[in-house]
């Protein structure tokens, strides 16, 4: 299940690329910012902001209702039929995850073939979790490896030794998160423990395969991690470049069309100075690559 | 004198509500009125005497005034308003307008009248493009002012006393010593003028500009700028400053020789940009920059980044600066210049070298002769010095032959027959296509035929001797320049509303006549009622992913299909002047005016509205992103186009920005121009900047947007303007 599949991507490792977004995370990152990422899934968004009350989807399903000449979307009376999405002239809804296929996918990727090649850049599997669908990765792999094109996979590192065994073979570049070293500190901000996730990238070193480390900075939930993700990032020999995420809150709107909470309502985006100090702080510990995202 | 920072404020505004010494000439209106005198007054006299002696009385009249602040320090009174048309004159307006009128009406009655009735229903913009000039300016300046004076009267005396001359020939010449003479006598009460104020080095240049040809940097700067005033008070638009970098390069190094440092030649060129940008011309003055030599080896040297790093430092959109990109240029130049534009700098077009000389190849000129092309106007390439291109005489909107073709040759909006009479009940995708091409053809064919016969009348619409006698041909031959004696005489047509055109076609197909939603009447009765009580189709239409623009199969297709005939049809056609023709795509604005008399398309458009622009896709379809955007003009065979066919980009910062995203950013400009794309230009700017310059103009006086081949101040532009830039960041974010 794909959710998005976007070309021209610069921040997803070298060169040009296009980012392909499977969809279905295990992990609950409080600030993450790809909320339709998380369900495995497909599912419905509707953004009330876009809507105007023009009523063109009444009549078409249950779910779209009018009261008092005002729209309204019943989300549990959706059952993805799709009609609205077609008809809505504002673009309010949005329909998040598509059966693809291998060939389907690769098809969609080597359209940019001539970016990618020409910039050194590439495909990212990305999400989500894409090693969640490690077996539709592969099969892709397997076709765009045919045509020579570079991949990197994003992934959390939140999965079985075995699993990144059958991704390694097609891997050009590895790009890991690291939230948290402390483990209380992961588990409060993603839901699950950092064990598996550490041991991963220790692995993925010991087999010399590039790996960009990104640290996402959320004020109030990982800021204290700087020193222990440098000090670990420090000895590892693979790492090409350390990147530094800063938090940002553009994603609260689209929580609110999946009719979820925005967990971190308080939060404030941290400023380029903070990030700046950061780094330095990063680079002090031992890790020259630090750069910011 | 003060340093340029503290003499900047008093030179960027100096057109502006310029006030002239009244004592210096007569007002503009007492000329304006004379001028009307002699257009009207019955003459024996050939038009090109009549209008030489126009000319120097307006010469020897007109009102100056000195800026102490500048070292191009004198201002001429045109009556000119400079907040638009530069070439909105005295001259214009009472000596050249009335002319043309006149000439067409007289020579061309039946073609003119049908002309205006396909302008009037917003087929075509037409005129005789005076406004799109070269001059030779290496010829120029190895002349100087009084040398084409000297060559002129040699060149008489020689034919005079030859047994084949004609007197068309002598009285050419004569119209030129005329203005000649004329341009020396303004130069002296420039000179005596200038004594009064403290301008000690601007006297003495133009002392020298008298009787010598330029031989500083400084006088060539100042010698150009007149001779565009010069050009410019005769109807002509001198438009590029030529290839400046290597133009100039001999005067930088002499001066450099001479002891001037290059800090003080870098002050003087700081002075001559903003005097552009201070005259404020519409459409503005390019120049071009580095390219390619015979060899293939860069032309880009040191006066090349000087001039970058200058103009990066000004902070200006005007002059605008035309950069020829081919595999071997100095990577630092691309890298600034994208530097530049994802600045917000975005006055720079980079075209590509490969896809020129391939272009000139197919319309029959080698390599030897193009590989010293300069950009004209906006991207349409010249070869300085032998060839006339006539770059922009007719730009045709081909979304009217959709309409044509859906309702047998009638303008919808107004029901006049204008296209030809095709039959309304038509069974098939590709029967329709066939009778929209033949609706193109038969509109094209009559605008081009008229265009052409019009081109017989140049010289008795408007002569040129100042234009012309930049060339040595036409002073050699003793022929104005619209008579034809260049190397290459050649004549262009744009086409545009491409992606309106080509998404209304593949409406027709997949709803019409693939899946047969609507039958081809009822299309017909939406398009005439404007979607009235079609909504429904309407809004499905537009929502419907399969655009052009997007590297899909279908509308690509029908686009190429439509770039081909035209190829294959009018590509390099002979002309009867000598010359071939020459295609283009662009539009520049007048997706606008012509969208204003089209009616509802079956892409979904409204009537009235806008249709696209240059070879963008209809504003805010391009949803596949920049790479596929890319990837569907790389389709065209650019080496058909090349008049032009420029790729307009709006890019989101976030997708430029960091160290990375530069990289990337050259990455993807290089592997567009090395798979054959023509020129790009473009705009790093999001949506929620525009909609907040919208709303408040105040905070945003300085922001830029590159507007066709040129740029404008966005809060200059009209609300219209504005929503297209906003609609076109949708898709960029």
């Amino acid at each position: 299940m794909i959710f998005a599949i976007k070309p021209f991507e610069i921040h997803d490792g070298d060169g040009i690329r296009t980012t392909v977004f499977f969809k279905g995370c295990p992990l609950r990152c409080k600030w993450c910012h790809n909320p339709e990422s998380l369900s495995f899934e497909k599912e419905i968004l509707f953004d009330n902001e876009l809507c105007t009350s023009c009523l063109s989807c009444i009549g078409i399903c249950n779910a779209n209702i009018a009261k008092d000449g005002k729209h309204i979307f019943i989300k549990e009376n959706c059952t993805l039929c799709g009609k609205c999405e077609a008809l809505c002239p504002n673009n309010a809804f949005d329909i998040s995850g598509k059966e693809m296929s291998a060939e389907e996918i690769a098809d969609a990727v080597l359209k940019d073939e001539i970016f990618m090649k020409g910039s050194g850049g590439g495909v990212t599997f990305s999400g989500g979790e894409p090693l969640m669908q490690v077996d539709l990765c592969i099969e892709t792999a397997r076709i765009l490896k045919k045509h020579g094109i570079n991949i990197a996979v994003d992934t959390s590192g939140f999965v079985k030794k075995e699993t990144l065994d059958k991704i390694i073979p097609y891997t050009d570049t590895f790009l890991f998160d690291i939230k948290a070293i402390d483990d209380d500190v992961h588990i409060k901000c993603t839901g699950v423990s950092n064990n598996q996730i550490l041991e991963n990238i220790k692995y993925i070193d010991s087999l010399s395969i590039p790996m960009e480390i990104r640290y996402p900075y959320i004020p109030a939930m990982n800021e204290g991690e700087a020193e222990k993700i440098a000090e670990f990032v420090k000895n590892l020999k693979s790492v090409k470049v350390m990147r530094i995420l800063p938090y940002h809150n553009y994603a609260e709107r689209k929580y609110n069309t999946l009719g979820l909470n925005y967990p971190l309502p308080h939060i404030v985006p941290p400023t380029k100075e903070e990030i700046s100090g950061v780094i330095e702080k990063i680079k002090h510990s031992g890790v020259k690559n630090a750069i910011p995202y | 004198m003060k340093t340029f920072i503290e003499n900047r404020k008093h030179i960027e505004n100096e057109f502006e509500n310029a006030v002239f010494d009244t004592s210096t000439g007569l007002d503009a209106d007492i000329m304006y009125e004379k001028f009307k005198e002699i257009q009207d007054a019955p003459t024996d006299e050939s038009r090109q005497i009549v209008y030489a002696n126009a000319y120097s009385y307006l010469l020897d009249n007109v009102q100056l005034e000195i800026n102490e602040h500048t070292p191009f320090s004198v201002k001429i009174n045109l009556g000119i308003d400079y907040s638009y048309f530069a070439t909105e004159s005295i001259f214009q307006n009472a000596l050249f307008s009335s002319q043309v009128k006149k000439i067409l009406n007289e020579k061309l009655p039946e073609e003119y009248t049908k002309m205006k009735k396909l302008a009037d229903v917003g087929l075509d913009w037409m005129c005789v493009d005076f406004t799109h000039t070269v001059p030779n300016w290496s010829y120029l300046l190895k002349c100087g002012f009084s040398g084409i004076l000297k060559n002129a009267q040699a060149s008489k005396e020689k034919l005079l006393s030859s047994k084949n001359h004609n007197e068309k020939q002598i009285v050419f010449l004569d119209s030129v010593i005329i203005c000649y003479n004329a341009i020396l006598r303004l130069l002296n009460r420039i000179y005596i003028y200038s004594l009064k104020f403290n301008v000690p080095e601007f006297s003495k240049c133009i002392k020298n500009l008298m009787t010598n040809p330029p031989e500083t940097l400084y006088e060539v700067m100042q010698f150009s700028i007149l001779y565009l005033y010069f050009e410019e008070i005769g109807i002509e638009r001198g438009r590029t400053l030529g290839h400046i970098d290597r133009l100039y390069l001999p005067y930088f190094e002499n001066d450099i020789k001479s002891g001037k440092t290059e800090a003080e030649l870098k002050e003087l060129f700081r002075y001559f940009f903003i005097h552009f940008t201070a005259a404020k011309r519409y459409a503005e003055q390019p120049f071009t920059m580095c390219g390619s030599d015979k060899d293939g080896n860069d032309m880009t040297n040191k006066l090349s980044h000087l001039i970058l790093n200058t103009y990066d430092e000004l902070n200006i959109y005007n002059p605008k600066i035309q950069i020829r990109y081919h595999k071997n240029l100095d990577g630092e130049i691309l890298k600034k210049a994208l530097s530049m534009i994802r600045g917000g700098h975005s006055s720079i077009c980079i075209v590509n070298d490969e896809a020129v000389f391939e272009g000139y190849k197919k319309i029959g000129i080698p390599k030897e002769d193009s590989q010293n092309y300069v950009l004209l106007g906006c991207y349409e390439p010249i070869i300085i010095g032998l060839e006339e291109g006539e770059i922009a005489p007719l730009r045709f909107n081909m979304v009217k032959c959709i309409e044509f073709a859906i309702n047998g040759g009638r303008d919808i909006l107004t029901d006049r027959q204008i296209g030809y009479e095709s039959k309304l009940e038509i069974k098939s995708f590709d029967e329709f296509f066939d009778i929209f091409l033949k609706q193109l053809d038969y509109c094209t064919d009559f605008a081009l035929d008229f265009i052409e016969k019009q081109g017989d009348y140049s010289t008795l619409m408007n002569p040129s001797p100042i234009y012309s006698s930049s060339f040595s041909e036409c002073i050699e031959k003793g022929m104005d320049v619209h008579e034809y004696p260049l190397k290459y005489n050649n004549l262009s047509l744009k086409h545009h509303g491409l992606a309106t055109t080509v998404d209304s076609l593949t409406a027709i197909k997949k709803y019409v006549f693939d899946s047969k939603e609507i039958s081809l009447e009822d299309m017909r009765k939406a398009l005439l009622q404007d979607w009235k009580g079609f909504n429904d189709l309407q809004n499905k239409i537009i929502r419907d992913k399969e655009k052009y623009g997007n590297n899909l199969t279908t509308p690509d297709k029908i686009m190429t299909d439509i770039t081909n005939h035209l190829a294959d049809r009018y590509c390099g056609r002979k002309l009867k002047r000598g010359g071939v023709l020459r295609l283009g795509l662009d539009s520049v604005y007048h997706c606008i005016a012509h969208g204003e008399k089209t009616s509802a398309t079956p892409d979904g458009r409204n009537a009235k509205k806008p249709v696209s622009k240059n070879l963008c896709a209809s504003n805010g379809m391009d949803r596949g992103g920049i790479t596929a955007y890319m990837q569907s003009v790389l389709k065209i065979d650019s080496a058909s186009y090349v008049n032009g066919v420029p790729f307009d980009f709006i890019l989101h910062p976030s997708a430029v920005e960091g160290e990375k995203g530069l990289a990337d950013f050259i990455s993807l400009i290089k592997i567009f121009i090395n798979n054959g794309g023509f020129a790009i230009q473009g705009n790093v700017v999001n949506k929620e900047t525009l909609m907040d310059a919208q709303r408040n103009p105040e905070k945003y006086s300085t922001l830029q947007v590159r507007v066709c081949g040129w740029n404008e101040y966005f809060v200059k532009l009209s609300k219209v303007k504005q929503d297209m830039f906003i609609k076109q960041c949708e898709v960029s974010g």
